[in-house]
């Protein structure tokens, strides 16, 4: 290719220009941590965030599990203060406090594995996906278009009602089949505009492995993206898991979630007469959901070097 | 561009045909059958099994998917065995509701985020348009059971302004105004509960399609011909921000659709979300497929009206 004068300095001009702006930016860590250092609400999030999830952790270890989920009629919706329950019972007599704490536990933890194993998948289908192109990509657009708009919800609750031997790890499985897909077009769309890029170029041209690309060079640099893309799917994959336990279609009886102790309030004397069993619930909700929020939404801004404060 | 709405339309085929596979499945998997619900000790074991094979349930998988395949295009879904009619008629009464639930959802969501996404695009950065991003973030991250359950409490038992439960108060009667009013205060609730929650997006794209627009030629121009400020905004940016809104408005209707399951059972609202949790809590198989099938159409017909849209109000797409 010969490019004439014209072009030979624009181009220079805008690798110029480029070097410029850049001028040996801070990378990867360093950038979210400059971030966090100049905005004081995201670095609040984060400590709550931290003391709420070290906190359930550690208190769960006190917890008897059986005791705790163990039905004592003669206790049934004990109000909170009295006979040592600081939060109350609820209709089985259980204690408020200690479901709370095994129930926030466990929401977090299938949260978290959700998270792990869609952003695993789809970070290797969206790469593969980017990276080929052609018919590679096309099927598998096709397959994600396609599970997109299912209604996701509703066939969950179906599966749910249909295994019969169903624990956590069903729950998990489940969810994962559907959330993948999304995470597999963010990726795909990174991949395409990372691909493109010449130092890629210049590796497919010494020779190197097509997987070696993806996985070792490419990848890296998609670290951000992940990073934030963890966070904010960590809180929409809480939001799934409690919804359908709320729904009484998420967890098996006798493994609380926050979604169980929410849905309590299904029953108009619960919601109105005996607040203490499902608010605290919720409000451990609300302060999750908003914390784990912000500090992605922090994350994406540090991501972005338009929006970046730090 | 008809090419390509026909090539969007004929890819919706398999689609539909892999969807309608997968609810079969799915319903073939559930235990028990169109006959369990009618089993009682007066019939016995022979007429159940002369019944079963009247109606086609000893015949192999791919021959019964064929029946309720051309059943189900025929509209015919088998009876439910806890209404005790055919399911076709559940449906009509039940879909109603949940119709005029998503209007009102639907118009609820545009009066709030219409103002509130140009203002804050038109005022970018300043108090209004933080506030907006504040109240778009916390939109965000409620989830919608949350914050219908909160809505509930607070504003129907704790201040009791709003009924708590069901579609339509018990005294009156159908025709008259009183029952127009009463179903639309028994809607309110759970409309304002969808409208909040999904205004995220429309709020979110709206700001920056204006921001966007503000350093464009044509507006320049508008602007350098003397035309008022209001008027650029209302005509000229607020045109071309909504065009990517309206190719949104597809896909609003697969939010409604998951977002009418979880709200129809808090506010216990008689629709079709409602219908569907009763089905399955009662077993009632004939009416949850044909639910899961109807509103896995409803997702694919959703997006399809998207990208109709799109077709339409992007020249960018037509060309390809």
């Amino acid at each position: 290719m010969v490019l004439n004068k014209q072009e030979v300095d624009a181009k220079t001009a805008e690798v110029v220009q480029d070097e410029n702006h850049e001028g040996a930016p801070p990378v990867g860590f360093e950038v979210i941590r400059r971030e966090f250092a100049k905005d004081k609400i995201a670095m609040g999030a984060l400590i709550i965030l931290l003391v709420i999830v070290l906190g359930v952790i550690f208190a769960s270890f006190f917890i008897d599990l059986d005791k705790a989920t163990t039905v004592n009629i003669f206790n049934r919706f004990t109000p909170p203060g009295e006979d040592g329950y600081w939060l109350g019972t609820d209709e089985g007599g259980r204690d408020v406090f200690a479901l709370l704490i095994v129930g926030a536990r466990n929401s977090l933890f299938i949260g978290w594995t959700i998270t792990i194993l869609t952003a695993i998948i789809g970070i290797v289908t969206g790469i593969i996906s980017g990276y080929y192109g052609g018919i590679i990509d096309d099927i598998m657009m096709r397959i994600v278009d396609f599970i997109m708009v299912l209604p996701r919800l509703m066939i969950i609750i179906v599966v749910v009602t249909i295994v019969r031997s169903f624990n956590a790890w069903t729950l998990i499985w489940v969810l994962t089949a559907f959330g993948w897909v999304s995470q597999t077009r963010l990726f795909r769309t990174a991949t395409l505009s990372e691909a493109s890029k010449d130092y890629i170029s210049a590796s497919k041209t010494l020779g190197t492995r097509d997987w070696k690309i993806m996985f070792i060079e490419l990848l890296p640099n998609l670290s951000s993206l992940i990073i934030t893309n963890l966070t904010l799917s960590f809180a929409a994959n809480i939001g799934i898991e409690t919804g359908l336990s709320f729904l009484g279609f998420g967890l098996p009886v006798g493994t609380p979630s926050l979604g169980t102790l929410i849905g309590y309030a299904n029953n108009p004397d619960v919601i109105e007469n005996k607040t203490w069993v499902w608010l605290p619930a919720v409000i451990l909700m609300l302060v999750l959901m908003l914390c784990i929020n912000y500090i992605g939404q922090a994350m994406q801004r540090a991501a972005d070097s338009k929006q970046r404060r730090g | 561009m008809w090419k390509t709405i026909l090539r969007r339309i004929i890819l919706m085929i398999p689609q539909i045909i892999i969807l309608s596979i997968l609810v079969f499945v799915l319903g073939s998997l559930m235990p028990g059958d169109a006959l369990t619900g009618l089993i009682d000790p007066t019939i016995s074991a022979e007429q159940v099994e002369a019944m079963r094979e009247k109606l086609g349930l000893n015949k192999p998988m791919p021959e019964r998917y064929v029946d309720w395949v051309s059943g189900a295009i025929r509209g015919d879904f088998g009876r439910s065995f806890q209404h005790r009619q055919p399911v076709l008629s559940i449906i009509g009464q039940r879909i109603w509701p949940t119709l005029w639930l998503s209007l009102l959802t639907v118009i609820l969501t545009y009066i709030i985020a219409l103002p509130l996404g140009l203002l804050s695009g038109r005022y970018q950065n300043s108090w209004l348009d933080k506030g907006v991003n504040l109240y778009n973030f916390i939109s965000f991250s409620v989830p919608s059971f949350v914050l219908g359950l909160l809505m509930l409490w607070l504003f129907g038992y704790t201040l009791d302004w709003f009924p708590t439960r069901g579609t339509v108060g018990s005294s009156v009667s159908p025709g008259t105004l009183d029952y127009v009013l009463s179903r639309l205060n028994h809607m309110i609730l759970p409309a304002v509960t969808l409208a909040l929650i999904s205004t995220t997006g429309t709020i979110q794209y709206l700001r920056t399609g204006v921001i966007d627009a503000k350093t464009q030629d044509y507006v320049r121009t508008a602007r350098a011909k003397g035309v008022p400020e209001s008027k650029v905004y209302s005509r000229h940016i607020f045109r071309n921000s909504m065009l990517p809104i309206a190719a949104f408005m597809g896909y609003t209707i697969t939010g409604l659709i998951s977002g009418s399951v979880i709200t129809e059972t808090i506010f216990t609202y008689q629709g079709m979300g409602s219908l569907f949790i009763g089905s399955i809590n009662n077993r009632d198989f004939s009416v949850m497929t044909a639910l899961v099938l109807l509103f896995g159409v409803m997702s694919l017909l959703g997006t399809l009206l998207s990208d109709i849209i799109m077709v339409f109000v992007d020249p960018r797409i037509r060309i390809n």
